[in-house]
Parts: structure tokens; C-alpha cells; sequence
């Protein structure tokens, strides 16, 4: 499907706001039906799984080692935080009260940087009168890069055990990875700085709901949010069975479009489960997904 | 006094089914929602009347400008790593996106007229409430909140100190899904996890993250596979892992529409439908938490 944007690039995120909706599955088909330029990006770090529907057996311990088998090429992508040379340092703690985090404090004249707090503004680098801070690289994450084929790149950002903070590695991948004619972008569920991360550079973001109390509770929190940062938005509702008048009714009142339904269908969550291709298995899903291609390039098109 | 968490990896594998029958089952407990990106529980676990008045949570700054003396000279975008500033074409003024910023400082050190200050960012609120089934902790934050972390731990101390004046047995935290700064909020001396699987490759896979991360707090893991019979392959391939691994299915749950009708209800499965199978099989296991726990 050639598509024409006039040499323009987008970027296309895929958010929910409720974890399940079915976001991974609609980025996924989306950037395989868009047989064009494309780009797919795993921007949920912390639980990345678009790599698991080109290759089941992949698994990523802790040396990454299988991982580096299926992926053409990977990058470990690092911050930098604060390293202390303790034999400089006055106890003046100027240090201390740039932190606007609390990440630094003095005890008995000693700095204690406490890691968890850090948000890498790289502020505290400059201040200290003595140069006892310097930067450190941390590694954080890997990004890994493969050829799908030739139309379609794969990154995943894969944020190591135990690291507290996705931002700064979704904000690497959205902002140096996109470099295609399109970019899809699979972002994490929720609504606070992971999910804005992942959205904040797109041109559209695409909400996948479900038809559910819980869908419309976080759907309404993820529309508050994508306001707030000005983003164009519509609505995918996902698992639809009898009724979806619980997300149509408020949508209309909001004035927001849902440009596309998917009906809830067993065979459909057994086709994922197995990390399948939901398009290719259902072919009658490729004219609906068309459909909603086709709306969401005319709506940047615009 | 017992720390339940109830944690997955992967969103939409049935956590707040679980916390709920928890806590519908327990009679004495505590029950927290630290999925605080998307709090759903009390839209189930009905609060009736609150406690307290809503507790607001502040973390970190906002940026703001004076508009009376900026002067327009662009240092502050320039300098803003956080991509929070902008020019704002429309309205004629320099712009700080309240979402975006994260409250540095860098700004109102780079502004040559002391146009910028940092005020408190609120947050969100916290909220202590009676329900049928004990007293629940939750919050609303406020859209594109970065302090998701510390709003848990704020939810887990008010749990412990509510805990501790009821003599509650256990404290169950309904948690978010994901490995960072919440979930790791949520696990901090924590005495169980449950883990909820759907059987996916996807589940599957970000379970493993999940219990990795358990694995490094030395917290006991137990497992619940929901869903199972949508693929009894993939549920095969979970409980190898899971028996490798050394850790118990307390339960497989079959796919079960019931669920759904409890939620649209607003009740616990248990309470929507005490006879269907997800709520016989949950009872059953989940009493069986409390044999593991009082060992």
C-alpha cells in the first residue's frame, strides 16, 4: 500500500490509557497492513512484546544473549547521573539545594547521592565550586534494531530489571528512531510519564479502548493527558461485543470520533495468544483495519 | 500484619479480579490501589463513605513565568532538556507545559530577568474510604503525573498506618502493570506477590520480568493463570516455567464472561456470582494464600 504524504513523515502512537485494550495487537497489524516505509517502535519498555510476534522463542536473560541472535543490531543506551569525588568536596552543599529532586544530601561531610530519586537533569555537573562532580554513564537499557523486511524496521526498547524510570529511554526511541516515511509507535498503558514520553512527538495519537467501565474510566484520563500536551487523537474501540454505547456516549458528548471497532471474537485472542498476525489469520480484519488507515491518513494529511 | 501484592508485567490479565475477591474473602484487611496511572478499583470495591477528607499529594515542581518580565529571549527553550518549553505562535508567549516539565530548575537559573519560579506541583489526591470489604486506599493523580513512584509509597504508608489502628491480617495491594518506579513502590516489603498470567507469549514474557524483579527483593511469588483455556499450549509452557522456577499455581482460572457481568455491576465476582467457577476456584485459592502466609 503505497501511501502519498508529499515527503512529509509521521508519527503514529498507539496509547490506552487500561493496560490490555489491545494496543500492541492494533500497532502491529497496522505497521504490517501499511506495507510501506515504516517504522514499529516498542516504546513499552518495561514489558515490551512486538520482537515476540516475529520470532516465539526469543526470550531476553539477563546476558540478553538470545536476544542479540534475532536482532540485526542493538545499542545500550546509557544516562548520565553524578559521581562524587569525595576528597575535593568542602561540605559546602550547594549540591544539595540544586537538586530540586532530593537526590543529593550531605552526611557527616560525605555526599550521598541517592540513585532512585535522580531524574538526570545533569544540573548538579556545573555547580560545585571545587569540580568534585563529574558526569557517569549509566546503562539503563538496550535498544535493539531489526529488518522485518524491506519495508518494515522493528526497535524495541527493552529498560533493564530493577531500573525505576522508562522516560529517558521511550524519549530516545521516539525522538532518534523515527526516521522512516512512518512511524508507529506501541506506547505503555497508563496515563503518567511513560505514556507521555511515548506520545508527546507524535502527529496522531490512537486511543484502543474496550467497552468496559474500566476502558472508559482510563480512556478519560488518557484524553485529559493528550489535551494537555495538544495532540490530535481518535478512538479505536477494541472487544466490542453487544454494546458500545458506554465509550460512544461520552465520545459524543466530547466531540471525539471513533474511527474503528473491533468485535470481540475467541478465535481472535487465540490467534494473539499464540503471537500470531490477527490480519493474516482473519482476513475479514484487513478490510476494518483499511478502513481505519485510511481515516487516520486523512486526519494528518490535513 | 501481611503485605499482599498482586502484580502481572503485562496490563489486563486480571489483577483487580484478584485483589477484589481478596479482599472480599478476607475479612480483616487493608486494601490499596497502587496501580495509580489508572485507578480502577473503586469502581468495584465501592467506597461508601470516606474516612478522612482526600489527602492532596504534592511532588516536585512546576515551572511558571512571569509574564510582566520575560523578555521573549528564548534561553529558557533552549535550555529546557525536557522539551517543555515552547513558543506558543498562537497566544504570542513563551510556554511551559505543566506535563512535561519536570521541574528542574534549569530554567530559572538560565533567565536573565528572574522571570521563572518553581511553585509545588500537585499531584493528585489520596483517598481513605469504608467499603463492604474493608478499608480502602486509593488516588486520583492528575494527568501525566511523573511521580507515580512516591505517590505508591504515599498510598503504602497510609495503608501500614490505617493497618496498624485496625489490627488488620492483611494489607493487599492491587498493583500497576509494568516493572518500574510503581511496581517497585508496590513490592517494597512486600511478604507475597501473586502473579496474574494470561497464557500469551506476551504475558508470558513480561511475568518473567515481573518475577525477576521479585526475585531481586526476595519476595515469595505465587502464580494464578487466568484465562487458560483460550490456549492450553501456551498454559503448558507457563507452568513449566513456573514450576522451574519453583513457584506454585495457586489456580487456573477458564476464560469466563461472568467476570465482565461482575464488573459492569460493579461487584466482586464473588459477590455478582458466589456459584460461577471463577469465583469457586478463587475462594479455594486464596484461602490457600492464607495457609502460605500464616506458615
Amino acid at each position: 500500500m503505497f501511501i502519498n504524504l508529499n515527503n512529509k513523515q509521521i508519527k503514529i502512537a498507539i496509547a490506552s490509557g487500561k493496560g490490555g485494550t489491545g494496543k500492541t495487537t492494533f500497532a502491529l497489524n497496522l505497521a504490517l497492513l501499511l506495507d510501506d516505509d515504516v517504522t514499529l517502535i516498542d516504546s513499552d519498555v518495561e514489558a515490551p512484546n512486538l520482537h515476540l510476534f516475529f520470532n516465539k522463542d526469543i526470550v531476553f536473560d539477563d546476558n540478553d544473549i538470545l536476544a542479540k541472535h534475532f536482532f540485526d543490531r542493538f545499542y545500550d543506551f546509557y544516562v548520565k547521573i553524578p559521581k562524587f569525588d569525595e576528597s575535593k568536596c568542602n561540605g559546602c552543599k550547594i549540591c544539595k539545594s540544586i537538586c530540586k529532586f532530593n537526590a543529593i544530601t550531605l552526611l557527616l561531610n560525605k555526599t550521598v547521592f541517592f540513585y532512585e530519586l535522580c531524574h538526570y537533569c545533569e544540573l548538579c555537573f556545573n555547580v560545585c565550586p571545587n569540580q568534585a562532580i563529574l558526569p557517569e554513564n549509566k546503562t539503563i537499557g538496550t535498544i535493539y534494531e531489526k529488518q522485518i523486511n524491506d519495508n518494515l524496521k522493528l526497535i524495541s526498547g527493552f529498560l533493564k530489571v530493577n531500573e525505576a524510570k522508562s522516560s529517558p529511554l521511550i524519549k530516545e526511541l521516539v525522538n532518534n528512531y523515527a526516521k522512516s516515511k512512518i512511524t508507529i509507535i506501541d506506547s505503555p498503558p497508563g496515563t503518567s510519564c511513560s505514556m507521555i514520553s511515548a506520545v508527546y512527538k507524535a502527529d496522531i495519537v490512537i486511543l484502543v479502548t474496550e467497552p468496559t467501565n474500566f476502558g472508559l474510566h482510563d480512556l478519560q484520563l488518557a484524553v485529559d493527558a493528550l489535551r494537555q500536551l495538544n495532540k490530535k487523537f481518535k478512538i479505536v474501540i477494541n472487544k466490542f461485543e453487544d454494546s458500545y454505547s458506554i465509550i460512544k456516549n461520552w465520545c459524543d458528548k466530547q466531540n471525539i470520533e471513533i474511527i474503528g471497532i473491533i468485535p470481540f471474537n475467541i478465535d481472535f485472542a487465540k490467534t494473539y495468544s499464540e503471537g500470531n498476525i490477527l490480519v493474516y489469520k482473519h482476513p475479514y480484519i484487513k478490510e476494518l483495519f483499511k478502513n481505519i488507515i485510511d481515516k487516520i491518513l486523512k486526519e494528518v494529511i490535513k | 500484619m501481611k503485605q499482599i501484592a498482586v502484580i502481572s508485567g503485562k496490563g489486563g490479565t486480571g489483577k483487580i479480579l484478584i485483589a477484589s475477591s481478596l479482599a472480599h474473602i478476607s475479612k480483616n484487611n487493608i486494601l490499596a490501589d497502587c496501580d495509580v496511572d489508572a485507578s480502577n478499583l473503586y469502581l468495584v470495591i465501592k467506597p461508601i463513605t470516606l474516612k478522612i477528607s482526600p489527602i492532596p499529594f504534592y511532588s516536585g515542581y512546576n515551572a511558571k513565568i512571569d509574564y510582566n518580565i520575560c523578555l521573549l529571549c528564548n534561553k529558557c527553550i533552549n535550555a529546557c532538556k525536557f522539551d517543555a518549553i515552547s513558543y506558543d505562535n498562537v497566544n504570542y508567549k513563551v510556554n511551559i507545559n505543566e506535563i512535561l516539565c519536570e521541574g528542574c530548575g534549569q530554567c530559572v537559573t538560565i533567565c536573565p530577568n528572574n522571570a521563572i519560579k518553581l511553585v509545588e506541583k500537585h499531584v493528585g489526591e489520596c483517598y481513605v474510604a469504608n467499603t463492604k470489604f474493608g478499608t480502602l486506599i486509593y488516588s486520583k493523580l492528575n494527568a501525566g503525573a511523573s511521580s507515580s513512584g512516591k505517590l505508591v509509597s504515599f498510598i503504602k504508608k497510609h495503608a501500614i498506618e490505617f493497618g496498624k489502628a485496625e489490627n488488620v491480617d492483611y494489607i493487599i495491594l492491587d498493583g500497576p502493570p509494568g516493572i518500574g518506579c510503581p511496581v517497585i513502590a508496590t513490592l517494597n516489603s512486600v511478604d507475597l506477590s501473586i502473579v496474574v498470567i494470561e497464557p500469551s507469549h506476551s504475558s508470558l514474557s513480561d511475568a518473567r520480568r515481573a518475577i525477576n524483579l521479585c526475585k531481586r527483593f526476595n519476595i515469595l511469588n505465587v502464580a494464578i493463570i487466568n484465562k487458560y483455556d483460550i490456549n492450553l499450549k501456551i498454559t503448558d509452557q507457563i507452568i513449566d516455567y513456573l514450576n522451574n522456577e519453583k513457584i506454585e499455581v495457586i489456580c487456573q482460572i477458564p476464560f469466563d464472561k461472568e467476570v465482565l457481568n461482575a464488573q459492569k455491576n460493579s461487584q466482586t465476582i464473588i459477590e455478582h456470582n458466589k456459584n460461577s467457577k471463577t469465583a469457586s476456584i478463587l475462594i479455594e485459592a486464596l484461602n490457600k494464600i492464607k495457609q502460605i502466609l500464616s506458615k
